[in-house]
């Protein structure tokens, strides 16, 4: 009980010992009117408590979980639904809005009845009266008595809703989450362990308890701030201004301008053009350099410098859009001697989802100050946008009539079928000449697929091979050698031609990645050979049974991808999410029953296709010898 | 007992029914852009459009009902006020203003902001506000 409500109390009771005390002494009415006074007092308390907001109950130490409270200057979005009706249209249809939400009917896509094994543990999920509940094994985390060796904890956050669903339960240590060891897939709309989902070694995987205080609430808030006190024991007392990324992320705090613009003159004024619009950032409005740090603020490697580290860790971030990153951040070098293998290719090359901005800023296009990430994204959808919601949200693209619309912003002269035509080599209206599959081809991982790469960069085999990434052509002519690629290269562009080994020159350069690659090489393989284009270039036939073997790798994550990329197929469209859940052996027959359904594919040394069209087991098997197994985690 | 003068009846019973009538027809109007799901008055986006038509609905609905009450009234209660055509005016003004205001303000929009004819919606609450006292005054002081 704070003071204000230990004063209340206090004078209640004074004024009912006072009735009983002076009661033969004291007026009826007095007395009726003391008593009367005592109750409303009484009420009020009662109020007061009953009407707590989630601040006060976190100062008090009665929340376990982080509390939504608009400070510092912000208002929160619902402030800003008032007057920009249109633009909070498009951003509460965006996986934006939805990035951290409180467990409702609404934000929880879960199947909340499940019992579901890991382990040989069960964990059992519910609902109850409108909270999310876990029965899980007792977690190594879990500090206070107990009996038995299992928990119950309600759900307190749940982050994502585009691929993945994850779900946060309050750990019984102040506002400090821990991570459901599974997660939800939203496209397959099942459960699985937390460990298939990601590229990581399965025993490295952590409990994920504390990362939402620490990590998340960066990016996956508005105006999170941690106030975390490193302990021991750790505590913390986690606030944001609004759950997920809202308007403020993007446009500063909002408070003096909703206050300043509650005068509807003021408004009519700005409707008019008599008046600007003050007081908050339109990114749309700065420099390419200053609207890409906006982005940047969470689409890229960075951290808190060591002077802003303290205030970080207690008050949040200092950065407010429009303001200059790297005053409050250290943003890694994407070019940089020794890159971290978790986030880049050895080149400097970004290989994760999510951190998008260091491939602008090494793209070329970057360097001429005509070009970030508005060039191509448009974060409200406009009104002369003819897409539905539902797709402009997927990526948040701006929207051109024309193919290739984006680049021939600037790239003028392609904007004719026969430059184009001349500067691909490829039909003006095949995949071959769209812009973004040369030049920002499927090299970065994340969220069990394959994204574009965001430097943009020309096919180059010698530089890809060095840096071990799977080149632009291969990707889309899954069936062809590097050296096929190479020598394609150098005729048509002058391309230096690498000095390609024996496997290199015979077999197709998706098998090589796919059989012989590191984890996330391996993933972007099966990927391509479930794209559209690819399947469409190269056939479907002879891909199943290679992609069967991502199945039973160490990274369970594989499965996922391979299953995705399998579901493309003409074949595989009969396979259910049931699929994932299958032990291997139930796998391969699924497979093989789905491969009866395939033509035949043609013996063929480069596919690795022998007698009777079946895979030549014998070469697999001597490029899983040499696969490179070393242990990666990808910080996607 | 004296009659009220039959023009203001008259005019009241029409302009009463005919602009529930208007108002009625907008009611069918919205119902069917709830029907066929016309983003341009159901979206997020156009929620100010939305509130202004169904605030015009229902105040043109209520004010026509208001005039034909007033008319029934001044057809049963005999008021021979000087102020009597001043109160029609008053009235019939603001009947009309304060749903239009609405109905014309939401046309088009500027985010959440109605357009310069949502102005005639504090003048037509005005004119009703000045208008009523005085016409229960007048109602009181029957002859």
């Amino acid at each position: 009980m704070n003071l204000e409500s230990s004063v209340l109390a206090t004078a209640a009771l004074a004024l009912l010992a006072a009735v009983l005390v002076l009661t033969r002494r004291l007026p009826l009415r007095l007395r009726g009117a003391l008593v009367l006074g005592a109750a409303a007092i009484l009420l009020a308390l009662g109020a007061r408590i009953y009407l707590r907001s989630d601040l006060d109950a976190l100062r008090a130490g009665l929340v376990d979980h982080p509390v939504q409270h608009p400070e510092g200057g912000y208002a929160s979005s619902s402030e800003c639904r008032a007057c920009h009706t249109r633009q909070f249209e498009s951003w509460h249809a965006s996986f934006h809005r939805s990035m951290t939400q409180r467990p409702s009917e609404s934000s929880v896509n879960g199947d909340f009845t499940a019992s579901l094994a890991l382990d040989g543990e069960r964990t059992t999920l519910s609902r109850e009266r409108g909270r999310y509940l876990v029965d899980m094994p007792r977690p190594a985390w879990w500090r206070l008595p107990g009996s038995g060796g299992r928990i119950q904890r309600p759900v307190e956050l749940v982050t994502g809703s585009h691929h993945y669903q994850v779900y946060w339960i309050s750990s019984g240590n102040s506002t400090v989450l821990a991570q459901l060891p599974f997660v939800w897939l939203v496209q397959e709309r099942r459960w699985v362990p937390r460990r298939s989902v990601f590229i990581a070694p399965p025993e490295e995987l952590g409990d994920e308890y504390g990362r939402w205080n620490s990590s998340c609430i960066r990016c996956h808030s508005t105006n999170g701030r941690p106030n975390l006190d490193r302990g021991p024991p750790e505590i913390a007392r986690s606030t944001v201004s609004e759950f997920g990324i809202a308007c403020e992320s993007c446009h500063g705090p909002g408070a003096t301008h909703a206050s300043a613009m509650r005068n509807p003159l003021r408004r009519y004024a700005a409707h008019l053009g008599i008046a600007e619009e003050t007081g908050m950032a339109n990114p749309g409005k700065l420099s390419n350099e200053r609207a890409s740090h906006v982005c940047a603020q969470c689409h890229s490697i960075n951290g808190p410098t060591r002077e802003e580290y303290q205030h970080w860790l207690k008050s949040g971030f200092r950065y407010r859009p429009g303001d200059d990153l790297a005053q409050t951040r250290g943003i890694h070098e994407e070019g940089s001697a020794n890159p971290d293998p978790g986030y880049f290719w050895p080149d400097g090359m970004v290989r994760v989802t999510g951190r998008e901005y260091h491939g602008v800023r090494a793209s070329p296009c970057f360097a001429g100050g005509n070009f970030g990430c508005l060039s191509c994204h448009a974060l409200h959808k406009p009104a002369a946008d003819p897409r539905s919601l539902h797709e402009w949200r997927n990526a948040q693209l701006k929207h051109f009539d024309q193919r290739n619309g984006r680049c021939l912003q600037c790239h003028q002269p392609l904007r004719e079928a026969e430059a184009l035509q001349a500067h691909t080599r490829h039909r003006a209206i095949s995949s071959g000449a769209e812009c973004v599959n040369c030049h920002m081809p499927h090299t970065a991982y994340g969220l069990g697929k394959a994204a574009r790469s965001h430097q943009i960069t020309n096919p180059d085999v010698a530089a890809d091979l060095a840096a071990g990434r799977p080149n632009a052509c291969n990707l889309c002519h899954v069936d062809q050698t590097l050296d096929w690629t190479a020598r394609h290269l150098t005729d048509w562009y002058g391309k230096r031609r690498p000095a390609l080994d024996r496997d290199q020159t015979e077999i197709a350069a998706s098998l090589l990645l796919l059989h012989q690659g590191d984890a996330g090489q391996r993933a972007l393989a099966a990927f391509s050979m479930g794209w559209a284009p690819a399947r469409a270039v190269a056939g479907e036939g002879w891909m199943l049974p290679h992609l069967l073997h991502a199945y039973d790798d160490r990274y369970e994550v594989l499965g996922l991808v391979a299953y995705r990329a399998l579901r493309q197929f003409a074949a595989g469209k009969t396979l259910s999410s049931e699929f994932l859940s299958l032990p291997m052996e139930a796998r391969r027959a699924a497979v093989e029953k789905a491969l009866k359904l395939a033509a035949l594919p043609l013996p063929d040394r480069r596919r690795l296709i022998g007698a009777g069209g079946k895979v030549d087991e014998a070469e697999v098997q001597r490029l899983r010898a040499a696969r490179d197994n070393r242990a990666m985690i990808l910080m996607e | 007992m004296m009659e009220t003068d039959p023009r203001v009846v008259r005019r009241h019973f029409l302009f009463g029914w005919g602009l529930l009538a208007s108002f009625l027809a907008l009611g069918l109007v919205l119902e069917m852009l709830h029907g066929l799901k016309i983003q341009w008055y159901l979206s997020m986006a156009n929620e100010t459009r939305r509130l202004l038509w169904t605030l015009a609905h229902a105040h043109g609905v209520l004010l026509g009902l208001l005039n034909v009450v007033y008319a029934l009234s001044l057809r049963n209660f005999a008021v021979r006020s000087r102020r009597l055509n001043l109160v029609s005016g008053l009235l019939i003004g603001g009947s009309l203003a304060l749903p239009s205001g609405f109905l014309l303000g939401g046309i088009i929009v500027h985010g959440g902001d109605p357009n310069a004819f949502i102005a005639l919606s504090p003048v037509g609450g005005v004119l009703l506000v000045s208008a009523v006292p005085m016409a229960v005054y007048d109602f009181m002081r029957r002859e």
